[in-house]
């Protein structure tokens, strides 16, 4: 389906979903018509079965037989056509959910990173599951039958005001004050049940950190702290939920009512006009017969107008998220093949905020090149990295790879030329072997053993119940935050051919084996050494470097090599640790 | 088939949550069936009119007619409006009453039950399964009763209206069962299938969603899409062909009605016109049909809402039958102000039968004491921190605080007074003020602040963007990971513990925090009883005794100084280690 994000109203959007299933839609209507139809001549059958029964006519050609031969029939037809009629409804309902659900998801592995980051990624998958449901199911499905309702309910009013006007208006006239109860009752519960969700939302998160932190909680003894959290959050669900319940028990049951009110009405009057002959036994039996039949028609149309307004808002929702902006990538050319320089010029970023986060940097790393950037937490050394492969995109200046602008090229081209690890070290569910691939899914088995070994990996991945193919994840085998590391770095080893981006991504290792994982770095691309980037704090990694970069409040205010830094800057030697002699300085602990 | 400790099922366990609410469940009851009986009067006398009114021409039986009609409504309403309110009510409140269950019993099963089963499992069983209770609450409970009732209803007023036209009318209800039987057997597997599918996208959705920056990082967009779309197709499909199958089945019932009515028609023609029956009572009998089978195509529907809803109650049922732990319940001796001597005594543990992860470990640490334990992950580091805050119970041997087993106090007295704190700590939502003041009940900012300054950290927090006040988010993912561990220390002195156990953080931070949580935990260690799992050779170099661990033995044991000096496993880490440096 087309990506274009959506314009118009969303009920032009519904169209454009609708339009793509034009054939089964098409069918549809032609069924409900059908449906419809039975619906309405049914109760006439009944009258001409009770006419030909008082005449005593059983088995003439018209006679109550045959009528009954015509109901049965027409209960056939209807059973006919409600099934196909259902089969397509759910059909369309469900398609118009895989059909928003891929054009959601396609949208997020586009969309600008920064409108994924600022909501919670809770939120985001049940946008794109649970979320969609309702909105499916009301467009798919309920609108046509509530549809279908509304036609049945005005067709059969105008077949019972040909009967008996007065009749029928008495019985119709409470049907209008349902629709009224019920769209009052959907404005006034609407507040009412968002809040109760909202709780809800609190509920869940409460008994989520119970069970995530349930470690700390017990470490702590703070059980009954927590059942007191869990407990004011289970408050306020109740007294919304309660509240929610009694509302509908006053309107919804009214509702119910009405069609027993309008039967009344019905039976009341009808007899009174019988008995002054002017309404038939069998034009009251037809009466009686509508009256019952349009009890499911009157809650159809009651349950659409009650789910419209949450369907609505559902998608807006949709429709929101859909018009956020994407990431500009052009579709050529690509990344120029072959070693890779990096160069910044100028370049700036901000917060969402509108505050800096970087300013004025300027960087040049020659192809194969190592250039290390120090600064503390929240300097922008995360985000500087980040520009490097466009999971941000600077607010100015210039970015360059190879000679070129990264916006410039195809942008899954200047991405599958970097490798990338991050002290955040996710991993996907599915084998080792298969996360190291992972940006290469084709790769032999030897190449993901090379990069294992470099990565100080392969040692412990070997001791593994089933090696490479052991599965990582929920269910399978858990790792150790260091395990998982090196894990990740292998990953990046095996991606980055010409860019390796490493931001903090030896920091969970200890210092002896973070040394091997830097001298397996330089064994594995002697032939075209990647450039690198890479952000640490530990001497291991600053002596390796070209150059170091020294960030503070995303302006560089230090640059030059490790051990010239050393001698000449003392704002360096209190962030790294060390004397000017690169001897360890003893300021922390001696513990205890 | 319940053992002893087994489930006791879901059943019972309905039976218990109900008890509370007795009254208003008799209340919900005895208004269903009012409001069931008031359904059976029109359509008698509706045939009454026509029999009565219309061909005699009676005005006064029209009255009488209506004024019974009026009253019905009137019951009807007062009591359907009772037993919606009421089964919503009680069900809200028995549902709330679960989740407590729950929550309280989740706090006291063994932390073995978390290792087996792993917390996200736990929580996405305990949120969905309720959630499939919740669905069936606000969605149809009372209806499915209430229709239940009208069919059983409807079958006895028709046999006293005219028994041998009611056997007619008799062979659609065990039709309509045996087509929802028959649904049911062939939806069950297309369902399940379906769910299967639905629940490997979300996940698979979800993964991608938290791993976005991997799959972007890497370029690896049109990959993980193309997995995806095959994931939707196929939850697609699945779920066009559940829905296709009930859609097919249901209608069926429709036919059935169809079919009755007729036949109903067309016996009732016959006696008719030989005079033995009046016209209103087929007028009657097809309305009541109508009216009891209307309903049950819904009502097929929801079985399987409501299967699911018994199985999720036989699921939380088995979760309330998981053992608790003996050491999480009251009942033990509390601990007194402890003194500060820790002992492992002949420990031996394995997470599963006869496969020793510890053995028989001897390590003895005197009070005030800071015992530092390396060794290779693996070795049995962490499980001995478990094993030391009790939240394993060792298979042989045990822990000793001040000469008493663990095993016989009371945890929850011990451990307030024993401060863990782990490499990633857990951080809950809310403020850092919050979190700080979490650990101690009552503290107030001024404790805070204290317990802050106390571990040299104030000033970090302050320069955060609220302050003290700033919201960590979910997991503290707002924090940097130092951060993260400042608030975790400044947690721990907050309780004045006796004694701390702490597994080093490893991970390397800006140089400038290092320091601070350096001097943070220098400052937590002195004076207090301390197991340390150390990583830093700084924290190794200070500690009064360093125990190495390999495979869950102990190989050396001793001071710095002593075993630098023999020269084992000890002096070659720090040989390496200064290597590097």
């Amino acid at each position: 389906m087309s990506d274009a994000p959506p314009t118009g109203s969303p009920l032009r959007f519904v169209a454009t979903l609708l339009a793509r299933q034009r054939r089964a839609v098409a069918q549809l209507i032609l069924l409900t018509v059908g449906i419809i139809a039975m619906t309405l001549v049914t109760p006439l059958l009944t009258g001409w079965a009770v006419d030909r029964i008082e005449a005593g006519d059983l088995t003439g050609s018209d006679g109550a037989f045959i009528a009954a031969l015509a109901i049965a029939l027409a209960g056939l037809l209807t059973a006919i056509l409600s099934a196909a009629a259902g089969v397509l409804n759910s059909r369309i309902s469900t398609v118009i959910e895989a059909d928003l659900r891929s054009r959601l998801y396609r949208h997020f592995q586009v969309v600008d990173p920064r409108v994924l980051d600022s909501r919670a990624t809770g939120d985001l998958v049940s946008l794109a599951s649970s979320d969609l449901v309702p909105v499916a199911v009301f467009f798919g499905n309920r609108l046509i039958r509530g549809l279908r309702g509304a036609v049945t309910m005005l067709l059969a009013g105008v077949i019972m005001f040909v009967l008996q006007p007065l009749l029928a208006f008495l019985a119709l006239a409470p049907l209008p004050i349902g629709v009224v109860i019920l769209a009052t009752y959907t404005h006034r519960a609407r507040p009412k049940l968002l809040e109760a969700r909202r709780a809800m939302g609190a509920l869940t998160t409460s008994l989520q950190e119970t069970l995530a932190g349930v470690a700390t909680v017990r470490a702590y003894a703070r059980e009954s702290e927590q059942r007191e959290h869990f407990a004011r959050a289970a408050k306020r669900v109740l007294g919304s939920s309660l509240t929610v319940n009694r509302m509908g028990a006053r309107s919804l049951t009214a509702v119910d009512m009405l069609p027993l009110v309008g039967s009344a009405l019905v039976v009341i009057v009808g007899g009174r006009l019988a008995i002054s002959g002017d309404l038939s036994v069998v034009a009251f039996s037809v009466f009686y017969t509508y009256v019952v039949m349009l009890v499911p028609s009157v809650q159809s149309v009651g349950l659409t107008l009650g789910q419209a307004q949450p369907a609505f808002a559902g998608l807006g929702r949709v429709l929101e998220a859909l018009r956020q902006p994407v990431q500009r990538s052009p579709t050529e050319p690509p990344l120029p093949v072959g070693p890779a320089g990096v160069r910044m010029r100028g370049v700036r970023a901000d917060s969402p905020g509108g505050d800096p986060i970087l300013e004025g940097v300027d960087l040049d790393v020659p192809a194969g090149g190592t250039i290390a950037v120090l600064g503390m937490t929240g300097s922008g050394k995360s985000t500087l990295l980040a520009l490097v492969n466009r999971l941000r995109d600077a607010g100015g200046g210039s970015v360059e790879v190879a000679g070129v602008p990264v916006g410039e090229v195809e942008i899954g081209s200047l991405r599958r030329a970097i490798g990338t690890a991050t002290d955040d070290n996710f991993l996907f569910s599915g084998t080792v072997r298969e996360n190291i691939a992972f940006a290469r899914p084709d790769a032999s088995l030897e190449d993901v053993e090379a990069a294992a070994r470099a990565a100080q990996a392969h040692d412990f991945i070997a001791g593994l119940p089933d090696g490479y193919d052991t599965v990582l994840g929920d269910r399978g085998v858990g790792l150790s935050g260091g395990q998982r590391q090196r894990v990740a770095l292998a990953r990046a080893l095996l991606a980055g051919a010409v860019v390796l981006l490493l931001d903090n991504a030896t920091g969970n290792l200890d210092a002896l084996t973070e040394a091997a994982v830097l001298d397996g770095l330089d064994t594995l691309h002697t032939a075209a050494p990647p450039t690198r980037i890479v952000v640490g704090y530990r001497p291991a990694i600053l002596r390796r470097a070209d150059e170091v970069l020294l960030l503070e409040d995303g302006r560089i205010v230090e640059r030059g090599t490790h051990s010239a830094l050393l001698r000449s800057s003392a704002r360096y030697r209190g962030l790294v640790g060390v004397d000017a002699a690169g001897e360890p300085e003893r300021t922390e602990q001696s513990a205890s | 088939m319940p053992q002893s400790g087994a489930p006791r099922g879901g059943i019972a366990l309905l039976r218990v949550l109900l008890a509370p609410y007795r009254r208003r469940v008799m209340l919900a009851i005895t208004a269903t069936l009012l409001s069931t009986a008031a359904k059976l009067i029109p359509p008698y006398l509706a045939g009454r009119v026509i029999d009565d009114v219309v061909n005699t021409g009676s005005t006064r039986t029209l009255v009488l007619i209506a004024i019974a009609l009026g009253v019905t409504i009137a019951v009807a309403w007062l009591a359907e409006t009772a037993e919606t309110w009421l089964v919503g009510d009680v069900g809200q409140r028995a549902l709330m009453d679960l989740r407590f269950r729950l929550v309280e019993h989740l706090q006291t099963v063994s932390m073995r039950y978390y290792d087996h089963a792993s917390a996200g499992r736990v929580m996405s069983r305990v949120t969905n399964d309720v959630e499939a209770l919740n669905n069936v609450v606000n969605g149809g409970l009372n209806q499915l009763v209430s229709n239940v009732l009208l069919v059983v209803g409807t079958v006895v007023v028709l046999l006293v209206l005219d028994w041998r036209m009611a056997l007619v009318a008799a062979f659609v209800f065990p039709l309509v069962v045996i087509v929802a039987a028959l649904f049911q057997r062939a939806a069950r597997p297309a369902w399940r299938k379906a769910s299967d599918a639905l629940a490997q996208m979300t996940t698979y959705m979800a993964e991608g969603l938290s791993g976005r920056a991997v799959v972007r990082a890497f370029g690896q967009e049109e990959r993980h899409l193309a997995q995806f779309e095959r994931h939707n197709a196929e939850t697609r499909m699945q779920l066009m062909r559940s829905n296709s199958l009930w859609r097919t089945l249901l209608p069926l019932v429709e036919l059935i009605i169809a079919v009755t009515v007729a036949a109903v028609l067309v016996y009732g023609a016959r006696e008719a016109v030989g005079g033995a029956l009046q016209v209103g009572l087929i007028v009657s009998f097809t309305a009541y049909l109508r009216q009891a089978l209307a309903p049950l195509p819904q009502l097929t529907m929801q079985v399987g809402d409501f299967q699911q809803a018994a199985t999720a109650l036989e699921k939380l049922d088995e979760i309330l039958a998981e053992p608790p732990d003996p050491g999480q319940l009251p009942g033990r001796r509390p601990a007194p102000t402890l003194r500060g001597d820790l002992a492992f005594e002949d420990v031996r543990f394995a997470y599963e039968d006869e496969r020793w992860i510890i053995h028989d470990i001897n390590v003895c640490i005197e009070a005030g004491q800071t015992v530092a334990f390396i060794g290779h992950s693996g070795s049995g580091k962490s499980t001995l921190i478990k094993l030391a805050v009790g939240f394993y119970g060792p298979q042989r041997g045990c822990v000793r605080y001040d000469g008493v087993d663990l095993a016989q106090l009371d945890l929850a007295s011990v451990r307030r007074q024993v401060a863990l704190v782990t490499q990633e700590p857990f951080l809950f939502a809310g403020s850092v003020a919050h979190n700080i003041a979490w650990a101690r009940p009552g503290a107030n900012v001024e404790d805070v602040r204290a317990a802050a300054e106390a571990v040299d950290a104030l000033e970090v927090f302050e320069r955060l963007p609220n302050g003290l006040d700033t919201e960590v988010g979910e997991r503290g993912e707002r924090l940097s990971g130092g951060q993260r561990q400042l608030v975790s220390l400044a947690r721990a002195i907050i309780i004045d513990p006796r004694m701390l156990v702490l597994d080093e953080a490893t991970s390397s931070i800006d140089v400038a925090t290092e320091t601070r949580v350096q001097r943070g935990l220098a400052r937590l260690l002195a004076g207090r009883t301390s197991l340390v799992v150390a990583h830093r050779l700084s924290t190794i170099r200070g500690a009064d005794r360093v125990v190495v661990l390999e495979a869950g033995h102990v190989v050396e044991q001793g001071s710095p100084a002593e075993l630098r000096a023999t020269g084992g496993h000890f002096a070659q880490l720090e040989a390496e280690s200064e290597r590097v440096a």
